[in-house]
C-alpha cells in the first residue's frame, strides 16, 4: 500500500470517527497527519525530465579488466528535492569503485557527472537506462521512470593461444593454407612421382628414378596445402554443464571454443560456430579477424539453457559442408555418442574436446569416501562414453581443467592422430 | 543512527499509548499494546517493513479509540506524532540506502530530520491551536464542511496515486 493512501485512509478514519462520536479530539488528532500529507503534496516534484549520457570505457573488455562507467545527468525539468538514481549492474559484473546508486537533489538546469567502476566475467550487457525515482522529502508522491541511455558492455572470453593444430579433413577449400590436401602440386611435403610435362621446371625432375626408366622423365610432386572448413559446436545445454551448488563447467567450454576458433582462424581456415543451448545459435562461417570478432561476440553472449525442442543432442548437418572438420566442445553425456557417431558415419572428421566434468566436480567436493566412490563410478561411465567415441573414429581430448588448455591441446593435436599416422593418410 | 531513532520513536509511541490506556484503567489493552510494540520492533528489526505501516495504523486507531474512552489527549497526540516520525524515518532510511558516500548520507539524514521536525512542529501547533479555538457551526454547515473535506481528501489521494504511476 502506498504511503499516501495509508495516510489518507487514516485521515478518513479519524474524520468519520470524530463525526460519529461527536468528539473534536479525533479531528485534532488528524491535524498533524493532514499537515504531513499536505507538506508532502506541496513539495512534490511536478515531473521528471532528465537527460542522461553514458560513456563506457572500454566498451570491450577482457575478464577482470576494470571498466569505468561515466554518466552525465542534466535536469531539464523542475527542481527535484529528492531523486534516487539506480543504474542496474550487469549480472556478470561486480562493483569495484564508486556506487551504482545515488540519492540527491537536482535543481532545474543542474548537471551531475557520476562515475563508477566495475569488473566483470565474460558476458554481454545492453544498458537499458537509468532508473529514476523522484519524490518529495516525505515520500508521499513518488515519480518513477527509466531515463534512456545508450551503451553496451562486452566482456570477451579469454583466448589462450594455441600455436600448432594439426587436422586432416578429407575435403579442403581451394585457397592455400597449411592443411595437406591429398593432391599433388606445389607444396613442401613429398607426395609422389608423375611423368614429366613440358613447362615443368627442370629442378623438379627426379633424376634417380628417370635414370632407371629410359622411356620417360619423372618429376617429384609435392602435396598441396590448403585451408579447410571447420565447424565448432559448443554444447550449452544446462544439464550437460551445470553441477550442484550453482557451479558450472561452461566457462571452460567457452574458453576452449575461443581458443580453438582463434587457432583455426590464424591458420587461415574458414570457421563457423554453432552454440547449442536454448536454441541453435549459428555464426556463419568466415575467415580472418572479422570472423574472430563475430565468434568472440557470440561467445560473450553465450549462456547455458535447456532446449525445449530437442531432448537430446541434435546436430543440423546441413550447416556444415560435407566432410568438413567438426570440433565438438562439450562435457559429454552418454547419449551424445549416437549423434556424433552418426555424424562420423557421414565422413565428417570429428574432434571432441571434453572438459573433464567428473574430476572438476570431485575437486569441489569434500574428500570423503562416498564422494570418492561416486566420482569413481561417474569417471568409469565417462571413460566408457569416450571409448565408444574413439572406437567410432572420433578423436577425443579429455581435458583436465586444472591444466592449461593450450598445453593439453598442443600435446595432443600438434600431430595427426595415431590411426591417421598408421594408415598414412594425409601425411604421405 | 536512523534505525535506532525508528526503534526509539516507535517504542516511545506505543509506550505513551500503553500509559494512556493504563490511565483509563484498561490494563489488558495496555499490556496488549506493549506486546504489539515488542512484536512490531522485532518485525522491523527483521526488515519486515510492512509491520511499521501496520503498527502506525494500529497506533493511530488505538489513540483515537482511547480518546473516546477518556484517555488524556496529550498522550494520544504524543503517540501519534511519535509513530508518524518513526514511520517517516523508517521510509527515509530505506531510501537513504541509495545514497553514495559522495552524497553525504549523514548530512541528508540531518536535513531530513530538520524538515520532519518542522512539519511535526507545525502539526502540533495547529492541533494545539485548534484545541483552543472551537467554532460553533449549525448542523447543515457542519455536514457541508465534512463533505467538502471528504471530497477534497479523496481527490487529493486519487491525484497522488495517479501521479505515482
Amino acid at each position: 500500500m502506498s504511503r499516501s493512501l495509508l495516510l489518507g485512509l487514516l485521515l478518513i478514519f479519524l474524520l468519520i470517527g470524530g463525526l460519529v462520536t461527536l468528539n473534536a479530539f479525533w479531528l485534532e488528532l488528524a491535524i498533524p497527519l493532514a499537515v504531513y500529507l499536505l507538506a508532502g503534496f506541496l513539495l512534490a516534484p511536478e515531473k521528471v525530465a532528465l537527460t542522461v549520457e553514458r560513456q563506457i570505457s572500454p566498451e570491450r573488455a577482457i575478464p577482470g579488466e576494470a571498466v569505468t562507467i561515466t554518466l552525465r545527468i542534466t535536469n531539464e525539468g523542475a527542481n527535484l528535492p529528492q531523486v534516487g538514481l539506480r543504474d542496474p549492474l550487469p549480472g556478470f559484473a561486480e562493483l569495484v569503485d564508486g556506487s551504482f546508486t545515488r540519492l540527491l537533489s537536482l535543481r532545474h538546469g543542474e548537471s551531475l557527472a557520476w562515475q563508477y567502476t566495475l569488473r566483470g566475467k565474460r558476458g554481454y550487457h545492453l544498458f537499458p537506462g537509468l532508473e529514476v525515482s523522484a519524490s518529495d522529502p516525505f515520500g508521499m508522491v513518488n515519480l518513477r521512470q527509466v531515463a534512456p541511455t545508450g551503451g553496451q558492455l562486452l566482456v570477451l572470453p579469454n583466448v589462450p593461444r594455441v600455436r600448432r593444430l594439426v587436422i586432416r579433413p578429407r575435403v579442403t577449400r581451394v585457397y592455400a593454407g597449411n592443411i595437406p590436401a591429398r593432391q599433388g602440386g606445389a607444396g613442401v611435403e613429398f607426395f609422389g612421382l608423375n611423368e614429366y610435362q613440358p613447362g615443368v621446371p627442370m629442378h623438379a625432375v627426379n633424376w634417380h628414378v628417370s635414370a632407371r626408366h629410359q622411356e620417360a622423365l619423372f618429376i617429384n610432386e609435392y602435396e598441396q596445402e590448403r585451408v579447410a572448413d571447420v565447424g565448432l559446436i559448443l554444447d550449452a545445454r544446462q544439464r550437460a554443464n551445470h553441477l550442484g551448488n550453482g557451479k558450472s563447467i561452461f566457462e571452460h567450454s567457452v574458453l576452449a571454443t575461443a581458443s580453438m576458433s582463434d587457432a583455426f582462424l590464424n591458420n587461415g581456415n574458414r570457421v563457423g560456430l554453432l552454440i547449442y543451448g536454448l536454441y541453435i545459435n549459428w555464426t556463419n562461417p568466415g575467415y580472418g579477424k572479422r570472423q574472430r570478432e563475430n565468434i568472440l561476440y557470440a561467445l560473450a553472449r553465450a549462456n547455458t539453457a535447456e532446449s525445449q525442442v530437442f531432448s537430446g543432442m541434435y546436430i543440423p548437418r546441413r550447416l556444415f559442408p560435407p566432410k568438413s572438420q567438426i570440433v565438438f566442445i562439450s562435457p559429454l553425456m552418454p547419449d551424445d555418442v549416437e549423434p556424433l557417431v552418426a555424424l562420423r558415419a557421414h565422413d565428417y572428421p570429428i574432434i571432441v574436446i571434453s572438459p573433464n566434468v567428473v574430476r572438476y566436480e570431485a575437486s569441489l567436493l569434500p574428500d570423503q569416501a562416498p564422494f570418492r566412490q561416486a566420482a569413481r563410478i561417474l569417471a568409469l561411465e565417462r571413460y566408457i562414453t569416450i571409448q565408444r567415441l574413439r572406437h567410432a573414429g572420433v578423436q577425443v581430448i579429455d581435458w583436465d581443467v586444472t591444466r592449461p588448455f593450450e598445453q593439453t591441446v598442443e600435446s595432443l593435436l600438434s600431430r595427426p592422430p595415431a590411426f591417421i599416422r598408421a594408415i598414412g593418410a594425409g601425411s604421405r | 543512527m536512523a534505525r535506532w531513532l525508528v526503534y526509539l520513536l516507535f517504542g516511545l509511541g506505543y509506550a505513551m499509548l500503553a500509559l494512556g490506556w493504563a490511565l483509563v484503567l484498561i490494563w489488558p489493552f495496555s499490556l496488549g499494546l506493549l506486546c504489539l510494540a515488542g512484536l512490531g520492533l522485532f518485525a522491523v528489526k527483521k526488515k519486515f517493513h510492512q509491520a511499521l505501516d501496520l503498527g502506525f495504523a494500529l497506533g493511530v486507531m488505538a489513540a483515537a479509540t482511547g480518546i473516546s474512552l477518556e484517555m488524556p489527549f496529550p498522550y494520544a497526540l504524543g503517540a501519534v506524532l511519535s509513530l508518524l516520525a518513526a514511520w517517516d524515518i523508517d521510509h527515509f532510511s530505506r531510501r537513504l540506502t541509495l545514497a553514495a558516500s559522495q552524497d553525504d548520507p549523514r548530512a541528508m539524514l540531518g536535513r531530513h530530520l530538520g524538515q520532519l521536525g518542522l512539519v511535526l512542529l507545525v502539526g502540533l501547533a495547529a492541533s494545539l491551536i485548534v484545541l483552543e479555538i472551537r467554532f460553533q457551526f449549525n448542523f447543515e454547515l457542519a455536514i457541508g464542511l465534512v463533505l467538502l473535506v471528504f471530497a477534497s481528501l479523496a481527490a487529493l489521494i486519487n491525484w497522488l496515486r495517479k501521479t505515482e504511476r
